[in-house]
């Protein structure tokens, strides 16, 4: 078993273009589906404004894991005093899995399904899940790579033939419309955000190519942004004030779409890469949530087991429906989550510049 | 036998047996148990709904049957469309499949009288796509579903090809669900739509050999205008192309003018944008036109498409008086046709109370410049 465990802790070696494409596809899986019309919903039609500056931050956080991960391997560092973060790390994986989880279900339910039963999409999630978190996270990237040249194939093809009317009017005035509720859509959904911290379970080694090194990383995070805020522009000015009643964004937006005018709709395209993309940041928060329970209580094959046991069981018997997990993230939880997007990386800086001076 | 269990070809089968069974365990509907909406359209009478859903009915052998229409229009009567679509579900015993439901027709007295927000139930639907045509019948939205347009063929269909040409042209402004309730959430815009009027026509070649003797066809030149409060005036076919000419981009059309040798002018494109200036209380629409005169004429012995300057001036000028009989004929029915409103306030935010008056439009100045590009 502490063969098994050392192994598992040293499959967490990936590339920093590697690095890239996962930050590439959580920078945007989770941001273009609910959170939309939530954001609306809070802000108005600043909306775009707020998810801006949220991703910029969001972005030079990225750099600094991508600095701490270049530097130490924390999952096979046995210092007791990171059993402190690792159990913060837990706790955080833990609710923003509970919350986007829900979503993905959901999303199943109603896209492939004519509301389907949750019972049996949450088991068969289940399966696929905790199988492909066994194997590591080495193996979770080299997928991540591998579909997302897929993924960016729909993406271009998408975005490449629009057909949608919309009214740029819709996002004037900005700043004009005196929200009293501007500040919180800053911090009512935070557990939306943070999602560089799963990277802190790996280690990066550098490319062969030294382009691919310096520009990944940094091109990966500019071309995700900027994507996300244009989708966000384009979604305020084709619906307007309704926009707080759009769920399921990305979906929405894609019938818009030239081809689905000449051979009819094409929207399964957007379910295709959006399930794919969501699956992959669930599969990425458990094996966080996995890694943080195995430092703690050195097995990996029970890490696993508990955290796809309870997560299932709280989304089958507790959250049960979308707008339960959105009224558990707007609550307190979502405190504990800003505090711990700044916190961690924080932590994790001051621990990298300990242990290089203890090297020297 | 322990090494079978966890041999990898156990647990293919374990998956594929999975993937077959699940399909069942998750409940889902058959395609032979669902009814495959393409239009919709909905009456209002006697402080009722009355819920029309144009089926798609599958045809025999992959080859047009002879005799016969390939779909069935199904209505149910309810206070609204939940219970309408519940109604319809059970008493055929399916599943209503919305997600191919290219039209929304209502009728003229739902437009007038029923409640314009129960439209938004089809917009919060997952199942409804948000660019499903929204459209206005002349009378009722059950005349325009049984219109018998041509052999075979489906009456919801052949309306949204007549709406969504290949080009945007001058005389059709269609308008899909989701600007409907984008313009409907904004209290200071109106709403349009196409108002549909079925004709009687010639049956054609496919029509006379089914024996049928009546045949319809869909005439779309004229909008209505609508807010919240239901119907506020029908704009005419010239009104219409000049509410389309000033509200849209248009890569089709001709254009006639009159007033002198009447001659016509084809619209290769058009642009237009609004200008708001509260001090001066004007508003200026800058319309881009680039076109190319239908008919030949000569000048300095050579055959031109151009026209003249003096025909330039008429053009200007007809388009001018077009837009402000618009605008005056939105004042005398007290509606804001060109949402000036909107776009003052958002222009001056903070001048709210100012241009929320009542009064506010009638006191607005309309400018058109109009620059045309002859091809």
């Amino acid at each position: 078993m502490e063969k098994a465990l050392k192994n598992y802790q040293e499959n967490n070696v990936i590339y920093t273009n590697q690095f890239a494409v996962i930050a590439f596809v959580v920078m945007i899986a989770f941001k273009i589906s609910m959170l939309p019309s939530y954001l609306y919903e809070t802000v108005g039609r600043d909306a775009w404004l707020i998810i801006g500056i949220l991703l910029a931050i969001e972005s030079a956080m990225f750099f600094v894991t991508l600095y701490v991960v270049k530097r130490v391997n924390l999952l096979a560092d046995n210092c007791k005093w990171l059993h402190i973060l690792d159990v913060i790390i837990y706790g955080y994986a833990m609710i923003r899995l509970i919350v986007l989880y829900s979503g993905l279900i959901t999303y199943t339910s109603n896209s492939l399904f004519d509301q389907g039963r949750y019972d049996f999409i949450i088991l068969a999630f289940a399966f696929v899940i905790s199988y492909i978190v066994s194997k590591g996270g080495n193996t979770i990237a080299r997928l991540f790579e591998i579909i997302f040249y897929f993924i960016l194939a729909i993406l271009i093809v998408m975005i490449l033939t629009p057909s949608f009317k919309w009214d740029l009017s819709e996002l004037t005035p900005i700043f004009g419309s005196n929200n009293q509720n501007f500040l919180g859509g800053f911090t009512d959904y935070s557990v939306w955000f943070g999602d560089y911290i799963p990277l802190v379970y790996f280690t990066v080694k550098n490319h062969k190519n030294k382009i691919l090194n310096k520009a990944s990383v940094p091109v990966a995070l500019i071309i995700s942004s900027v994507a996300v805020v244009l989708f966000y522009v384009a979604f305020i000015a084709v619906y307007g004030e309704a926009g707080s009643q759009v769920y399921y964004a990305f979906n929405r937006m894609s019938v818009f779409n030239t081809i689905s005018e000449l051979l009819g709709a094409t929207n399964f395209l957007s379910i295709l890469v959006w399930m794919i993309m969501s699956l992959l940041q669930i599969i990425l928060l458990f094996l966080t949530a996995t890694n943080a329970l195995a430092r703690l209580i050195k097995s990996k094959v029970v890490a696993i087991i508990f955290n796809i046991a309870f997560v299932s069981c709280v989304e089958w018997f507790w959250v049960k429906k979308l707008e339960n997990a959105h009224n558990f993230a707007i609550g307190g939880v979502k405190y504990f989550i800003l505090v711990c997007q700044f916190l961690i990386p924080l932590a994790m800086l001051i621990y990298t510049k300990v242990r290089e001076k203890e090297k020297l | 036998m322990k090494k079978i269990f966890v041999s990898k070809w156990f647990l293919i089968l374990i998956v594929c047996v999975g993937l077959v069974v699940f399909n069942a365990l998750v409940c889902n509907v058959s395609v032979v148990n669902r009814n495959i909406v393409v239009g919709i359209g909905l009456d209002y009478e006697n402080n009722e709904y009355t819920l029309y859903t144009q089926v798609v009915l599958p045809k025999n052998g992959g080859v047009a049957s002879g005799g016969g229409n390939n779909y069935i229009t199904l209505k149910a009567n309810a206070q609204n469309i939940d219970l309408a679509v519940d109604k319809l579900e059970k008493e055929q015993g399916v599943i209503l499949s919305f997600a191919q439901a290219a039209i929304l027709i209502l009728g003229k007295s739902m437009v007038q009288n029923g409640d314009l927000k129960l439209v938004d139930t089809f917009f919060m639907d997952d199942r409804v796509h948000d660019n499903m045509l929204i459209a206005m019948a002349e009378e009722k939205a059950e005349d325009v579903l049984n219109a018998s347009v041509a052999a075979g063929e489906v009456a919801s269909l052949q309306l949204v090809r007549q709406l969504r040409p290949t080009k945007s042209p001058l005389g059709v402004s269609a308008i899909s669900l989701q600007e409907y309730v984008r313009n409907s959430k904004n209290k200071n815009k109106i709403n349009y739509m196409p108002v549909v009027k079925v004709e009687k026509t010639e049956p054609s070649t496919d029509q006379a050999k089914e024996n049928e003797n009546e045949a319809n066809k869909f005439i779309i030149n004229t909008t209505a205008i609508a807010d919240e409060n239901g119907l506020k005036c029908v704009l005419d076919e010239e009104q219409t192309q000049s509410y389309n000419l000033a509200k849209k981009k248009m890569q089709d059309g001709v254009l006639k003018v009159d007033g002198g040798d009447i001659f016509s002018v084809h619209i290769i494109s058009s642009n237009a944008n609004m200008d708001y200036d509260l001090d001066k209380m004007e508003c200026k629409i800058k319309i881009k036109l680039k076109t190319i005169r239908t008919e030949s004429r000569q000048e300095n012995g050579k055959v031109t498409f151009n026209m003249s300057e003096e025909e330039l001036a008429r053009l200007i000028s007809s388009i001018d008086n077009r837009l402000q009989s618009l605008f005056a004929f939105g004042e005398s029915n007290n509606t804001d046709i060109l949402n000036m409103r909107d776009g003052f306030y958002k222009k001056n935010p903070k001048q709210k109370e100012q241009i929320m008056a009542n009064d506010f439009t009638s006191r607005i100045k309309l400018v058109v410049e109009v620059k045309v590009t002859q091809v």
